[in-house]
């Protein structure tokens, strides 16, 4: 036992001093010895697997089936049972067994809660009946935004958790619909208040305010359970045959021609497509594109027209500006996350492309880049210009522009991929589902789909994929904008 | 163009021109950003709440930040204090160590070096919320591969409250009741599960600086320096690292400074703000008491305020601390 441990450390040891010594003479950038690159191969391929591990799993996941994905041990390639079923298998309806509550995920299958002992996420559905003097404009959209109140039985005082989600009202039968998902509950639930907000009009007016609380006074509650704690286990129908007969204890010679096949999955893709229960990932792609393809033009344009101010043009106050420009950098977001979010409350642009757009449409890293840039372009060509009797503004479009296509690419770049990943904003400045950037509305689906890994990955990958395939072309540009970016 | 005698006139007509170049941007900079951050000192003041009019708010003072700093508040904005501290005191040296060695193993002339760049920096440009959703996949205690690999099973990654020093050293000692600072109780396995998302999403990143920054070194030093007999270890602490000092430097203070926003990875996997609310960031902090529950903009743009100024010092130390061992070449 113990000679073992020590020839393991002495091993180890003598491992790290060989890889110690590698990248010492990695940093030279010489011809290695054979056996050196030999080792930096296998040292990058030891990395390249890690790193490229989540990508494969992602990918193969997002073709598997509910029950492959929930697979112990996990299964590398996906492979199906295909069976056929006789007789009068088929079609049967399978028996419901009992499972372990902490494997069963199921989405999809409401049943009533009996007893509520924790609420990692969730949903609310139900029905009220409104109150009759209920003030609401029935000619105004009836959707609203709803906040979500719970209480937690054990801290009074406060509640963590809260959610948002969509309530519809129908006037003709006096019926409040709504459909909440929520987060962060524990304990619980004493009572749900629902606080109505009128859209555009009167932006920040509250309208109604309901209290269901629990024990069915203004409406009966009913909680359709994400997962974690059912006592059940339904199949879902697309278990494979083999097991969902072996889970029923069936019979062998109800089965024939039992075989193995490789099956890629692909539905995943269109089931995760149509999953948001309201709109569809297509809705999500939409919004995320325009809105990041505006603010990259968008930004580009304020952002060449400032520097060029900065770099070929002298004004009073030019060195004042500049600086007060580079001390915004300084300030993290954060900051002015409240700020902005009242400001366009007070426009009445919450839940509008303007909220997602105009607040990006300048960007100080971007003035910057591109003022380092044009102070590179020599004077002599402004000069030129001006014998031909261009204007700054041709000379700009005409000739600084084109010259300048690098850093463009490399702002551009980095404008698109910052608005597309971004999450906090669009999360706070949009409610409605139909205005969720594709990020809002994976995290939104991730909230909601719980444990249906499958779909998940689907979604992931449908979100991953227009950036990856980008970055293969614009390779070249990110990363040298990446390098020039920690080089200056 | 030089100094030579410019008729006022001109000289005014361009700076009009100048002024109306910079009116788009500043436009938009002006209502959301410059405004903003005034405002927020102003809000930060008063006890807003969403959907309050403007007539209901009050101005309370300082309220707000005596009740984050001492008051009701304090003991969860501290824990998300001390877990951002956490969590940017393990995540960014270990990224760094890491990205060095992927730059220098990198920087080596091998062939096939473009297709490892690739797969090392694809993990950056994939999004947080895809990265996390996925981790969050590996990490899951029944369907996860993290348990299947490490041939542990049934262990809830991402709900684990279990800190790291409390395991390591103080529970052997017998003093595990008696530690329970964040600090000196070390990261949950629950953050450093998030830690290790991190690490492995950022090492591209910085590995491809870090590349940049040794390919900038002149050759000819290691030429000159193998001439004089200098051994290959001595060439990398005299001519490699303090010639790499800038971009080291610039990373440091850019990371420090990502680290302490750090926000998507714990919404996603840990909507609650994990186990014993131990990988709540302050930047979640900040969004469960200003855009959830009963939406307190005042309280939200106080927390703000704070984490600024904690941003600035962090800044201002390393600058100090590291700032003069900075060698920039000439």
């Amino acid at each position: 036992m113990t000679t073992s441990a020590i020839i393991l450390v002495v091993l180890g040891l003598a491992w790290a001093g060989v890889m110690a010594w590698v990248l010492m003479e990695c940093s030279r950038r010489q011809r290695l010895a054979p056996l050196g690159s030999a080792f930096v191969y296998h040292m990058l391929t030891i990395g390249a697997v890690i790193m490229g591990l989540p990508f494969y799993w992602m990918l193969i996941t997002s073709v598997k089936s509910f029950h492959d994905s929930q697979a112990y041990p996990p299964k590398w390639i996906p492979i199906r049972t295909v069976c056929t079923l006789n007789s009068d298998a088929e079609g049967k309806i399978f028996e419901v067994i009992k499972g372990d509550p902490k494997g069963g995920i199921l989405g999809g299958y409401t049943y009533v809660i009996v007893k509520t002992v924790k609420f990692p996420n969730g949903e609310i559905r139900g029905q009220i009946t409104p109150p009759k003097n209920l003030d609401y404009d029935v000619s105004a959209p009836i959707q609203l935004d709803v906040k979500l109140d719970a209480r937690q039985a054990e801290t009074q005082n406060e509640s963590k958790g809260a959610g948002s989600g969509m309530v519809t009202i129908d006037p003709t039968s006096n019926t409040l619909t709504y459909d909440l998902s929520f987060m962060n509950l524990s304990g619980e639930i004493t009572g749900v208040t629902l606080h109505g907000f009128a859209k555009k009009e009167m932006i920040g007016a509250e309208i109604f305010k309901l209290n269901a609380a629990g024990k069915g006074a203004a409406g009966t509650l009913t909680y359709t359970a994400m997962h974690e704690w059912g006592e059940l286990i339904l199949i879902p129908k697309d278990t494979p045959p083999e097991q969902a007969i072996r889970s029923t204890r069936a019979l062998p010679t109800e089965v024939s021609n039992v075989k193995r096949e490789l099956y890629f999955r692909i539905g995943n893709y269109a089931e995760a497509w149509v999953a948001p229960k309201v709109t569809t990932f297509g809705q999500y792609f939409w919004v995320s594109i325009f809105t990041s393809i505006t603010t990259t033009i968008g930004t580009l344009l304020t952002g060449a027209l400032a520097a060029f101010a900065f770099a070929k043009m002298r004004f009073r106050g030019k060195g004042a500006f500049f600086y007060l420009i580079l001390a915004t950098m300084m300030v993290p977001g954060q900051v002015l996350l409240i700020p902005s979010y009242i400001i366009l409350q007070y426009l009445g642009w919450l839940d509008t492309y303007l909220a997602l757009i105009v607040p990006w449409l300048a960007s100080v890293f971007t003035i910057f880049l591109m003022r380092q840039f044009f102070m590179t372009i020599p004077d002599d060509l402004w000069d030129a210009a001006q014998i031909d009797g261009a204007s700054r503004f041709r000379f700009l479009f005409i000739v600084v522009l084109p010259l300048s296509k690098p850093v463009m690419i490399t702002a551009g770049i980095f404008t698109f991929l910052g608005n597309w990943n971004s999450l906090l904003w669009p999360l706070i400045v949009t409610t409605r589902p139909e205005m969720r950037t594709i990020m809002v509305g994976l995290q939104t689906y991730n909230t909601e789909a719980g444990g249906e890994f499958h779909l998940l990955m689907a979604a992931s990958t449908m979100a991953v994929l227009p950036i990856v395939i980008a970055f293969f072309f614009l390779q070249k540009f990110f990363i040298a904008g990446i390098a020039r970016t920690g080089l200056k | 163009m030089r100094k030579k005698k410019m008729y006022w006139t001109k000289d005014r007509l361009e700076c009009f021109e100048a002024y109306g170049y910079l009116l788009p941007a500043a436009l938009v900079l002006l209502t959301f950003w410059f405004l903003p951050v005034v405002a927020s000192i102003l809000i930060s003041f008063t006890n807003w709440k969403g959907g309050d009019r403007l007539e209901n708010i009050q101005w309370i003072g300082l309220t707000n930040y005596e009740r984050a700093l001492f008051g009701d508040k304090a003991e969860y904005m501290w824990d998300s204090f001390f877990n951002t501290v956490n969590y940017a005191a393990y995540s960014v040296p270990i990224t760094l160590a890491l990205a060095l060695a992927v730059a220098l193993l990198l920087n080596a002339p091998i062939k096939g070096r473009a297709i490892f760049r690739t797969v090392y920096f694809l993990p950056f440009i994939t999004t947080w919320v895809a990265v996390s959703i996925v981790w969050k996949y590996f990490y899951d205690p029944n369907a996860g591969i993290l348990n299947w690999l490490l041939g542990t099973t049934g262990l809830d990654w991402l709900d684990d409250p279990r800190c790291l020093w409390s395991m390591i050293i103080w529970n052997p000692l017998g003093l595990g009741k008696s530690v329970t600072h964040p600090i000196l109780a070390g990261p949950s396995i629950s953050m450093l599960s998030i830690i290790f998302t991190s690490v492995w999403r950022d090492i591209g990143y910085f590995a491809i600086i870090f590349l940049a920054g040794l390919q900038n070194i002149d050759r000819s030093y290691y030429e000159a320096a193998s001439i004089d007999g200098a051994t290959p270890a001595q060439q990398f602490w005299t001519i490699t690292v303090p010639l790499l000092s800038p971009v080291t430097f610039f990373l440091l203070i850019i990371s420090g400074i990502g680290a302490f926003k750090i926000f998507v990875p714990m919404l996603v996997m840990t909507p609650t703000g994990g186990p014993n609310y131990t990988t709540a960031s302050m930047t979640f902090y900040l969004y469960q008491q200003g855009f959830t529950g009963s939406w307190l903009l005042g309280y939200a743009s106080a927390v703000a305020y704070i984490l600024f100024v904690i941003i600035l010092i962090l800044t201002f130390i390393q600058n100090r601390a590291f700032g003069r061992k900075v060698h920039y070449e000439n």
